[in-house]
């Protein structure tokens, strides 16, 4: 039941809440105290199970203090999937809890890190890009009627059924095969690339173009691969163009 | 030792559930297990057609619940072997009436004096199925080689993954024609299993006996030399733990007469 701000975001920790109704009761608490009032929030439920409806409700509850609940920090796979299905992004991570007196030794350690991509980055020169966007790492098989949404890049290991759907402002990179919609570059972003071993995808998004897949007579059938040859979407001449990864 | 309560369930519509719980059941009693059926299709009860027991219905899953009877006096036994009994759902009310924490506790009483509690899951994602899949532990899904089915078993797998109490579940392919799957008309079963990325239970042929065995009220397994009979026979048993083999549906059959034509052939063009 402790929170701290690590970072700009609020991260809540209730993983040792009892109860969905304790989870109420204490969110509501550090609400009214914290004034957060039009803030997002994280919240680490640790190991607790939370269904669907109870997220949900949950939701609901903070919209209407004008909260909105970013991310979801669980160790239980039920409640990662709950969440997602709401539309939350989740991460497995427990959220770093630093107590208040140490957060001057945090700062430095941040500034610390950044003179170290600055220095990577003059070391590099040209052309690389170090990215410092949080990436969301999922790590498995998306079914048809799960949806991930994220700001960032998205990592998914595992395929993309058709039916799902995968939405980031970064790039989108499946280590399997695409058959869902992906939207890449959410935000307006034309150079996020989406890829896959197979880009198999209902539709594909980047930014705001959009571009589908072929209709075709033939019953399609989805021979598995022994030896895949990776595909990546771009955006080419103000269009949406998939490109094979053949070296 | 406690029974196994399976859940048979879908997504899709009209792809075999129902007919799959009778005779799943059917068979598994025939085998000598001890069966309770649950219909939890509330509203829309089609499970006591099907086993021909419509009119032996006093008591319903909505009184248990309600307290009007005990759980003993709504279950009703088949006709031909009393192994086997069904808890039939309510046709005058609908799916509000019953939640997911009263058909857990349905379930586990129930699986104190029965070997095999089969669950039959009404279509959909919403009450309906989170009733059926409440006091669940494995499940069948139920589909046919169409892409609107598939693509609907998929959701469901989905959904049964994110429940932990249900530890595993198979498939069960239903109204497979080897014909049209041999002329590349029709999705095989290995196109399915890779789409649904999930094991294979087993597989029934399209049968028009089942028409017959609907309107009869005589689940099918009770018809002498039917293929589907046979089929979910066999599905019991792999469910009873034998290992009995899915037959290859998929390479084109070669009958006496087609392999007599070829040596002809064959003589023919030496």
């Amino acid at each position: 039941m402790n929170q701290v701000s690590a970072t700009e975001e609020l991260i809540i920790d209730l993983s040792n809440t009892g109860s969905f109704e304790n989870i109420l009761f204490e969110l509501t608490n550090i609400i009214e105290q914290s004034e957060l009032q039009n803030k997002n929030i994280k919240i680490n439920f640790g190991d607790l199970f939370l269904d669907q409806n109870m997220v949900s409700d949950l939701q609901a509850v903070l919209k209407g203090f004008g909260v909105n609940l970013k991310m979801v920090y669980s160790n239980s796979i039920q409640t990662k999937l709950a969440a997602l299905e709401c539309g939350i992004t989740v991460s497995g991570k427990k959220g770093e809890l630093k107590p208040q007196k140490v957060s001057v030794e945090a700062e430095e350690e941040s500034k610390a890190q950044d003179n170290l991509v600055d220095a990577m980055n003059k070391v590099l020169a040209g052309g690389h890009e170090i990215v410092k966007e949080e990436t969301l790492y999922i790590k498995q098989t998306l079914r048809s009627g799960q949806r991930t949404e994220h700001d960032g890049n998205v990592v998914i290991i595992g395929d993309c059924k058709a039916g799902s759907e995968i939405i980031a402002t970064g790039d989108i990179t499946i280590w399997g095969i695409l058959s869902g919609i992906a939207h890449a570059g959410a935000k307006g972003d034309y150079n996020a690339t989406i890829r896959a071993f197979r880009v198999n995808a209902i539709q594909l998004r980047i930014a705001d173009l959009l571009a589908r897949k072929p209709d075709t007579a033939e019953l399609e059938k989805n021979e598995k691969h022994t030896q895949f040859t990776p595909e990546e979407a771009k955006v080419t001449h103000g269009e949406i163009v998939i490109y094979s990864l053949n070296g | 030792m406690s029974g196994r309560v399976i859940v048979v369930t879908s997504g899709k519509g009209g792809v075999g559930k129902t007919t799959s719980t009778a005779n799943i059941g059917c068979a598994l009693a025939k085998n000598g297990a001890k069966v309770a059926m649950i219909d939890t299709d509330i509203g829309l009860r089609n499970l006591d057609l099907l086993m021909g027991l419509e009119n032996r219905i006093v008591y319903t899953l909505i009184d248990v619940i309600e307290e009007k009877c005990k759980l003993q006096q709504a279950l009703v036994k088949d006709k031909k072997n009393p192994n086997l009994v069904l808890l039939a759902a309510a046709q005058t009310r609908d799916k509000s009436a019953a939640s997911p924490e009263q058909m857990l506790e349905i379930c586990n009483q129930l699986k104190e004096d029965y070997d095999y509690v089969l669950v039959d899951s009404p279509a959909g994602i919403e009450q309906g199925f989170q009733n059926a899949i409440a006091g669940a532990t494995e499940a069948i899904i139920i589909t046919t080689p169409e892409m609107s089915a598939v693509r609907d078993a998929d959701r469901i797998i989905g959904l049964l993954e994110s429940k932990e109490e249900i530890l595993n579940y198979k498939l069960v392919l239903n109204r497979v024609r080897p014909k049209m799957i041999q002329s590349n008309d029709m999705l095989g079963v290995t196109d399915v299993t890779d789409i649904l990325s999930v094991k294979l239970l087993g597989v029934i042929p399209e049968d028009e006996n089942i028409i017959i065995s609907t309107n009869r009220g005589e689940p099918i397994v009770n018809m002498e030399n039917a293929k589907a009979g046979i089929a979910y026979m066999n599905i019991a048993r792999r469910i009873m733990g034998e290992e009995v083999e899915i037959p290859d549906f998929e390479t084109p059959q070669t009958t006496f007469f087609d392999r007599v034509k070829k040596f002809f052939l064959a003589t023919a063009n030496s």
